[in-house]
This record gives structure tokens, sequence and C-alpha cells, in this order.
């Protein structure tokens, strides 16, 4: 159902090269399943990376917060 | 781009002060009366519902109902409203080169504005301002993310979904509407984001365009909730059935069933009723239907039934507090 991209195809779409991604995926920062939400996750990283000159470790800080932050909303939302 | 102001409260015909409770009860009568699927007159029913689901999505969420309480009180009926100072708009970030503005994803002009998820990159915008230095190179343009109103039953088939993006171009002033088509698969879940490659902000300096992102909204249904691929049914029985044991026909996402209620069934308890939810993947699986039991008691009682209930007060042995 969601579309899945191989470790070439989403480097090329958003600009972040291979061993960063394993990289990442190393980390905890990327989900493994390459799919659209790691394409949002992995622009979302550089976005920080380059405008907040953010390193690895500041990055996985900022990264899991956002996470937390979007599944307490869901769960919230999810209650009503 | 003013957007009129959406009064959200009389929508669902409840005052300021309704408590969350009386909020999700008026919603769900409404939803009920509205609902695509039972209203007669299907036309002015269905932008009836949108409109209600719009207001709950707003009143149902304590911060956004907050927001939406400071945004009303800087509006009059005279000539629209003025956002309270320090307010950003959902849609534009404070300041990207370019402003947006959706149209058909289920939400107002005025709910795009202000309480959509349109930010860039789903986090707080004022993280997304990346810096415009090094002028000339070409640099892609920004992701943007918006949210789309989604039926269960569209989830369920799966829809092509036409949008029209309206971009204004802050160099040159000019609006530019695309109109666009997104496929929501079947089985998309609440929450779940759809790429629409290269439909966000214009690239920079020959740069590419970046994405649209639009998270699903699944539009509240009167009868159902959702949880991923799992569908949730609140069902209300008499303290009698719950006690002895009943059959009673559910509604479904593809029709009722007959559903046997055990005797000495507890209140919340939940019952599974496998692959009736939403569909997880290509290969047919689905989720699963829980039917959620509500003890519910009759507000008010005849003489006879009184005499009943008295009756088993002498005969019973029951303690609760035992």
């Amino acid at each position: 159902m969601n579309e899945t991209y191989t470790l070439e195809v989403l480097s090329e779409m958003t600009g972040v090269s291979t061993q960063t991604i394993v990289e990442y995926q190393a980390q905890g920062l990327v989900r493994s399943g390459f799919d659209d939400e790691t394409v949002r996750s992995l622009r979302r990283l550089e976005a920080l990376r380059e405008s907040c000159g953010m390193d690895l470790q500041g990055l996985k800080l900022l990264a899991h917060l956002l996470d937390e932050v979007e599944q307490l909303r869901e769960a919230l939302r999810a209650r009503r | 781009m003013p957007a009129q102001f959406k009064d959200y409260y009389t929508s669902l015909g409840v005052s300021r002060e309704a408590t969350p409770d009386e909020i999700k009860k008026a919603f769900r009568k409404l939803a009920r009366k509205y609902h695509p699927d039972t209203a007669t007159d299907k036309k002015t029913a269905e932008a009836k519902f949108k409109e209600i689901n719009e207001a709950y999505e707003v009143l149902g969420d304590p911060d956004k109902r907050k927001k939406y309480d400071t945004l009303g009180a800087n509006w009059n009926d005279a000539g629209g409203f003025t956002p309270p100072p320090g307010w950003r708009q959902g849609g534009d970030g404070g300041g990207p080169a370019q402003e947006f503005h959706f149209g058909g994803t289920g939400f107002s002009d005025f709910f795009e504005q202000y309480f959509s998820g349109g930010s860039r990159y789903g986090f707080p915008q004022d993280f997304s301002e990346a810096p415009r230095g090094q002028a000339g190179r070409p640099r892609r343009g920004h992701d943007i993310e918006g949210d789309i109103l989604v039926t269960l039953e569209e989830a369920m088939h799966g829809t092509v979904r036409p949008i029209s993006l309206q971009t204004v171009n802050r160099k040159t002033g000019q609006a530019q509407t695309d109109t666009i088509q997104v496929r929501i698969p079947p089985g998309a879940t609440d929450g779940r984001r759809i790429r629409v490659p290269g439909h966000g902000e214009a690239g920079h300096g020959g740069g590419q365009a970046g994405d649209l992102f639009l998270r699903v909204r699944h539009a509240a249904h009167p009868e159902f909730t959702t949880r991923e691929a799992d569908v949730y049914h609140e069902l209300d029985v008499a303290p009698w059935e719950a006690v002895l044991g009943a059959e009673i026909v559910v509604p479904t996402l593809d029709g009722s069933i007959k559903l046997k209620i055990p005797a000495g069934t507890e209140n919340a308890q939940s019952m599974r009723v496998r692959g009736k939810g939403l569909p997880k993947g290509k290969n047919g699986e689905r989720g699963d239907l829980y039917v959620v039991i509500q003890i519910v008691l009759p507000a008010e009682i005849s003489g006879a039934e009184r005499s009943a209930w008295e009756q088993l007060r002498s005969a019973s042995t029951f303690n609760p507090r035992a």
C-alpha cells in the first residue's frame, strides 16, 4: 500500500548521501522501511542541520522530541 | 487573503461555555443527522457534514479551541477580523517567499489559515526558516504540509480527490492556481501523510520544487472511530442485555452483522470482530472491528419497571462493594 524506495532512490529524492541515510538509520533517526514518511523525516533532518547548524547529537534529541510530540498529539486526538 | 470567520459554536449549536462532553454529544447528534450515508438530501447534508466536522476538529481539541477563542475575541461582524498580534497564519509560516492556499481538502479557508497542520516540515514555524544567503545557488523549494479530510468510506475504498493549490508569488504578486488529483489509497489511516511530488514551494535559482504532504484526517463518523486500521464502535446495551446476554445487530463498514453479547458482559468490555476494519495492504488483509460495550441506564422508569427493580433488589445477594 505504502510505496517503498531503495536507498539510492531515497538518496536522490532527498539529496542526502546514502552513507548519511545509513548513519541516520543506525542512530534510529529514520525507520528502515523507506517510504514517504522517511522522505519527510530526512527533509526535516536536513532542514534542521542546515538552518540550525545542528550536529548528530542535537538532531537525535530534537527528532525524538518532535516525534514524541506528534505521537502524543495523535494519542490525544484519538481520545476524543 | 482574508478568510471569512467561522462560528464553530453556532455550527454545533452549543454555547461558548459548553463542556467538552457537551460538544462531543452535540457533534455526534449532528453527525448522525447529516452523515452522507443516512441523510436524505445528500447535497446539503454533505456541506453541513463537512462544516460540523471542521467545527469539531477545532472545538473538540482543547488546544485548538483555546486558539479559536482568542481569535474570536478579535472578530467583529462588520468587517471580518484582525488576527491578534503574534498570530501566525497556519498557511504561510511568517515570511517564506510564497504564500499558499488550499482548496478541496474538505476544510474551509478559515480552517486552512488558522488550524490546518500547514507548517513546513511539520515542526513549529520558527524553526523552518532556512537562511536566505547564497543568492543564485539553486535551492530546492520548501515542502508544504496540510490536512485533508477523508471520510471512512473513502478510506475504505480509496479515491481520487481534486485539490486546488493557490500560490502567490511574493516577488511578482501573481496568484496561480493549480489543480492536482490526489490519490487517497484504500486503507489510508488517520495521521498518514500522502506525498504529492513537486507541488510544494517553487525552487530558487533553478532548484527543484518542494513536495506537498497531505496529512489524512478521518472525518468523524457517527458510528465509528479509528485507530490505525482498527475500527471502534460503541454499543449501548441495557443492563439486562449485559447480564442475560443478547443478540444485537451492529453496523460495520460493510453492512450490519448480528453480534452475540455473552451473558455477564462487563461495561467497557470490547468484542473483536475479525477483518471488519480498514484495509491494511494490497493483499486484502484488514484491521478488526472492536465493539465496545456501554451499559446505559434508562433515564426514566415506569411504575412497573420500578417494582421490577425493587423485586430484583430484594432477591439479589450481589454486593458490588464486597
